[in-house]
């Protein structure tokens, strides 16, 4: 339902309407998402928790071997890649899948006019509650190997709503560019593909030591948002630059965001 | 207003854009002329409290395109359009309608499309699915609803609601006589508590007599405004 609207007004004030109402005016998104969570649960007997199965094979049959490989103790190391999983899994669906938002929910966008940021939330929610499904798996495998310390893993949420705000951000940014520019979905995936590879997910950060290849960590924003929640969730710190990192890629995102937004945001129902 | 066309694989791909781009046109040339289709022009008027609007026009003349315009839906290229007080658009039949979930789920949904919260949306279930006549139907996926009563559904939704400017396009006259008697009704119901009423029909004679400002499209364009004074209305409800 539309209550008053001006395109007189300056595309900066709708553009940050349409995110205010899109986020805080309706919680639409939310029932959306559970909606498509229940859908797929309906036809199928265990739905979502297919996933989580899955992942828990995987960090089961992967972690004494490349534990053993990667020359680690193993019940350490079972932690790292359960956690790791988890977080990857939720933020390279997360970043593939917001590519498509604005795309998927074409027929909406044609016929109901709503703010765009609530099909953006929509795929963010959804993948939110899939995440919780997978962090069963690591909940079980720190019940066997606790972290050492308790006090960062209450760091874990700040790290999680960090990364949110990025991931929103980049789901604007992907978005919007994806209705116009069709051939981006499938570059971001091949992107993600191969960040797999060269972020810290089944090994360790450690092993590069400070050696010149330290950058592929280091100066990778994917390894700063996966650090900001794995580190806190296996019982450490993170690292005061990842903290830096991931705050000012926030800013700087949101600023490029926004700018894109107010310049595009009226012809997405146009390019969609 | 300009639809933009991205005609062929080369207008939306990145990749090729940037390949021209940097290859001053070698690579990567195919049709770069963006084709538009201007499917509104010069169009302006104002509509106030009261009014009852009719908008008359061939296919494709664009009464559907801008009843969307004041929905909100497209954003003209160029001028500027205001709407003031709340919009319901009754523009298309499946309107934020999930197949795969069933019609009480239906109901919900498309009731948060129109602005109706659940909680009051809870209050008005029996009312709907009797007037909809669904039955035991109604916790059955969508997808086994024959087409009448997917349309039943979403019009007796749709207007369960008060809204200040009411847009509706020509599906409404879609049922079969039955229904047709019973939807009257409830329309001109919700009808008479609107401020404003926009309805998009190819009937002529159904909109002067509803309606006290008629505007006739053709091809974008508007080639007929004419108002009509209460005199002339015959007092027939709507459809």
């Amino acid at each position: 339902m539309l209550i008053s609207y001006n395109t007189r007004s300056s595309s900066w004030r709708r553009a940050i309407k349409d995110i205010s109402e899109g986020t805080f005016g309706t919680f639409f998104w939310f029932h959306l998402a559970w909606q498509d969570i229940n859908l797929r649960y309906s036809r199928s007997m265990i739905g979502p928790f297919w996933i989580t199965i899955s992942m828990g094979i995987m960090v089961g049959a992967m972690g004494p071997l490349y534990g053993r490989l990667f020359h680690q103790p193993t019940g350490q190391y079972l932690q790292y890649l359960a956690v790791s999983f988890a977080t990857w899994m939720f933020i390279s669906n997360q970043i593939i899948e917001s590519c498509k938002a604005f795309i998927s929910a074409s027929e909406f966008i044609h016929q109901v006019k709503l703010p765009l940021t609530v099909h953006l939330h929509r795929v963010l929610t959804r993948n939110i509650i899939i995440f919780g499904h997978n962090l069963l798996v690591v909940i079980v495998v720190l019940f066997f190997f606790p972290p050492t310390q308790f006090i960062p893993v209450l760091l874990a949420p700040v790290g999680l709503f960090m990364v949110l705000l990025n991931l929103t951000w980049i789901g604007i940014v992907l978005s919007t560019l994806s209705a116009r520019f069709r051939d981006i979905p499938l570059m971001v995936a091949s992107v993600i593909q191969l960040a797999f590879f060269l972020t810290p997910i089944v090994w360790k950060r450690d092993l590069l030591a400070d050696s010149g290849y330290r950058l592929v960590a280091d100066g990778n924003m994917l390894y700063h948002f996966m650090e900001v929640i794995r580190a806190p969730l296996i019982g450490q710190y993170p690292a005061a630059f990842s903290w830096a990192f991931v705050g000012i890629s926030s800013l700087l995102g949101w600023t490029l965001a926004l700018s894109l937004f107010r310049r595009f945001r009226s012809r997405v129902a146009y390019w969609v | 207003m300009d639809f933009p066309l991205y005609s062929g694989g080369a207008n939306r791909s990145i990749k090729k854009v940037i390949a021209r781009a940097a290859t001053g046109g070698i690579l990567g040339r195919d049709s770069h002329e963006r084709v538009v289709v201007r499917a509104l022009n010069s169009i302006s008027f104002d509509v106030q409290e009261g009014d009852r609007v009719g908008l008359v026009g061939h296919n494709g003349s664009g009464k559907s395109t801008l009843l969307r315009l004041i929905a909100g839906i497209y954003e003209p290229t160029q001028g500027s359009i205001a709407v003031k007080g709340s919009v319901t658009s009754m523009l298309s039949i499946s309107m934020g309608i999930e197949k795969e979930a069933t019609g009480l789920e239906n109901i919900y949904l498309r009731g948060r499309l129109v602005g109706i919260p659940p909680r009051k949306m809870r209050a008005m279930i029996d009312e709907i699915v009797d007037f909809a006549g669904l039955g035991d139907y109604l916790h059955l996926p969508l997808r086994t609803y024959s087409s009448g009563m997917a349309m039943r559904l979403a019009f007796a939704v749709s207007t369960s609601i008060e809204a200040d400017i009411i847009l509706m396009d020509e599906w409404l006259s879609v049922g079969d006589a039955e229904f047709v008697e019973k939807a009257k009704r409830r329309l001109g119901k919700m009808v008479n508590g609107a401020r404003v009423v926009i309805l998009a029909s190819h009937n002529r004679k159904l909109l002067e007599s509803q309606c006290n400002k008629i505007i006739r499209l053709d091809h974008g364009n508007i080639s007929e405004y004419s108002e009509i004074s209460p005199a002339d209305q015959s007092s027939q409800p709507v459809q």
